[in-house]
């Protein structure tokens, strides 16, 4: 004889127990009493009434909740849309340009000589990749990144130690130089006005 | 505004709707316009910052939200309190309600949390039962009523005293009278998990009562 099992119980409590389970309490002492017991303690509970407030409570309450909700920012769908977005976009952005600029930093000569003919060349039409925007390869920051970075392959970026981790943007912008800062600011917002934000 | 709202959000609007999209030929749309919508269409024109709509929401669902803080502070002024924070969140949690959900499921959910995060920092105090209210009008016996309220008083007190979610599993269950599935919605867990704490809530109320 198999008893009750605690959903069961609630089953019957609910009268929702199968017809040949609900026999069972019938004929089994055990099941019996403690589904009994159960519903005793549950009527018990159902006694318990909330004090009905004053009628004038619930237009006081609406009232208190407009108060709040004027307190509380305005919303708008795509502002929403918006935050649920920026977090990711940003950090995307951010990765990109903090691999570009380290890159930058470790490949590009410190004679100012022999960057010159590299700058030279990113002048020169066709020396930067045509997937890059109209926009950003009119910078010669940009540029100079992207000529730099695909003639590097990804395992010696990842040998030189060039792995963002978290952190990692933080720590690379509070090392720039007032020009670089400058640099990733002009950056970040034609990156901002090319996905439209 | 409202027109976007029609094209692009609604697509059950009420023919009312139409008749209010168009903000610059007639004055705003009366608060009566808004009592027949539907709630997709009050929760997208508040998102739109409708004048009305969110009140509807709040006249909708307030006694419920009300009455369900009261089950779990026990007095007026916290769950009155509890109740005006629940709506005040749920409109600037507006934009992430999937309409495919319930409001007052969504409703419930936010009442729950918020309680039992007011019952988690302080135990509120339980107001005294008003022995008027238990007296029947049949001349129920003086003493008879002080019985019931002390037994009121005790089953209350047994209550506050259950786990959190055995708490607000009978709450939902039996004075709210929501079937297991949308408990299970609103707590974040199986119908199984429900039946169980339920069964458990009653078995400690019992031993509590004993």
């Amino acid at each position: 004889m198999k008893h009750l099992a605690h959903a069961d119980l609630v089953d019957w409590l609910d009268g929702a127990l199968p017809r040949d389970r609900a026999a069972h309490v019938d004929g089994c002492a055990r099941c019996r009493d403690e589904a009994q017991a159960l519903r005793q303690v549950l009527e018990q509970a159902r006694q318990i009434a909330v004090p009905e407030p004053s009628p004038l409570f619930w237009d006081h309450l609406s009232a208190r909740v407009n108060e709040g909700v004027a307190a509380a920012p305005r919303h708008d769908l795509a502002r929403t849309a918006w935050v649920n977005l920026r977090a990711p976009l940003l950090a995307a952005a951010a990765l990109c340009l903090v691999v570009g600029l380290a890159l930058l930093r470790v490949s590009a000569p410190s004679d100012e000589d022999t960057t010159a003919p590299a700058r030279a060349a990113v002048h020169q039409p066709g020396a930067i990749g045509s997937t890059a925007g109209e926009t950003l390869a009119a910078d010669d920051g940009w540029s100079l990144v992207q000529l730099v970075a695909d003639d590097v392959p990804l395992q010696t970026v990842q040998d030189a130690g060039l792995v963002a981790e978290p952190g990692s943007a933080e720590r690379v912008a509070l090392e720039l130089s007032p020009r670089e800062q400058a640099e990733l600011a002009l950056l970040l917002r034609q990156e901002l006005k090319g996905s439209g934000l | 505004m409202l027109t976007r709202i029609w094209n692009g959000r609604v697509s059950d609007v009420p023919r009312m709707s139409l008749r209010v999209s168009q903000p610059s030929e007639a004055p705003a749309a009366p608060a009566t316009d808004w009592e027949t919508a539907t709630e997709t269409v009050l929760v997208a024109a508040s998102l739109h910052g409708e004048p009305g709509a969110f009140d509807v929401i709040v006249a909708r669902h307030r006694r419920q939200v009300y009455q369900l803080c009261h089950r779990f502070v026990g007095n007026h002024e916290d769950a009155s309190d509890l109740a005006q924070d629940v709506f005040v969140r749920a409109f600037r949690g507006l934009g992430g309600f999937r309409s495919s959900a319930s409001l007052a499921t969504w409703l419930y959910r936010i009442a729950v949390n918020v309680s039992l995060n007011r019952v988690a920092v302080k135990t509120p105090p339980l107001e005294a039962v008003d022995i008027r209210e238990h007296a029947d009008d049949s001349a129920e016996p003086a003493d008879a009523a002080l019985l019931r309220a002390e037994r009121s008083t005790a089953v209350r007190a047994a209550i506050a005293r259950l786990p959190r979610k055995q708490r607000a599993t009978l709450i939902l269950r039996v004075y709210h009278d929501l079937p297991h599935q949308e408990i299970a919605d609103i707590l974040g867990c199986s119908v199984g998990a429900v039946k169980a704490n339920f069964f458990h809530a009653l078995a400690n109320l019992r031993k509590l009562l004993a």
